[in-house]
């Protein structure tokens, strides 16, 4: 899963405490997300979609080897 | 939180097993340890409890929110604030895992072929546990470089 969490923080220049602070996590959980070695739980994804006051998809997105052969969806 | 860091550090516990090691193979082998060696092992080991024991103590009094239980089932290195640690403790776990299913096997078969039995379980124990504590705190470093 890719994500744009390190850029969307770069927007309201907010470092990675700051960002940690909103959310409730650590910050050492933020450089997680944002190296891509962590893939957060719906609950914190969501949580940092609305920090960020976008849809949780602006946020993260499926890379293409991911994404499900079948689907009703766009 | 400096003293925190290193009151939970896997490295005080690696530190206490050595030491217990160490004590306890001089009572194993009583007669071929110079004389003072084992007293002063033992008087180590019990000053490191009381140094730790003391130390979480006034980290205690000082920090109420984050106290650190002295007796406790609970491992005082393990640490789960947030669902970042807790991934961070499913990889040392299966980690720790893939060690005792090579680990225990393999001492089972050392304890077997050894002159002296007790010596080697203990010895293989004592190594299994010291790796345990060293790939946690490998995992924490990484973790904590963020």
């Amino acid at each position: 899963m890719k994500n744009r969490v390190k850029e969307l923080r770069a927007r309201y220049d907010w470092t990675q405490e700051e960002l940690a602070r909103r959310v409730g996590i650590t910050r050492q959980t933020v450089g997680l997300i944002e190296k891509g070695d962590y893939s957060p739980s719906v609950l914190l994804a969501l949580k940092m979609a609305r920090v960020f006051g976008v849809k949780v998809e602006d946020v993260f997105q499926l890379e293409a080897h991911e994404e499900p052969e079948e689907g009703v969806g766009p | 939180m400096t003293l925190e860091r290193i009151l939970r550090s896997p490295l005080v516990n690696v530190g206490m097993i050595v030491l217990m090691a160490a004590a306890i193979l001089t009572l194993h082998y009583d007669k071929a340890v110079p004389d003072g060696v084992q007293a002063a092992l033992i008087g180590l080991l019990a000053g490191y409890v009381v140094v730790w024991t003391v130390l979480v103590l006034l980290h205690n009094r000082r920090n109420p929110e984050r106290k650190i239980r002295v007796v406790s089932l609970f491992p005082p290195e393990f640490r789960e604030e947030d669902e970042g640690q807790q991934w961070m403790n499913y990889r040392v776990t299966r980690r720790v895992y893939m060690l005792y299913c090579t680990g225990i096997p393999l001492s089972i078969l050392v304890i077997y072929l050894a002159a002296d039995g007790k010596a080697a379980a203990f010895i293989c124990l004592c190594l299994l546990a010291v790796i345990q504590q060293l790939l946690y705190w490998w995992e924490l470093r990484k973790w904590e470089k963020g």
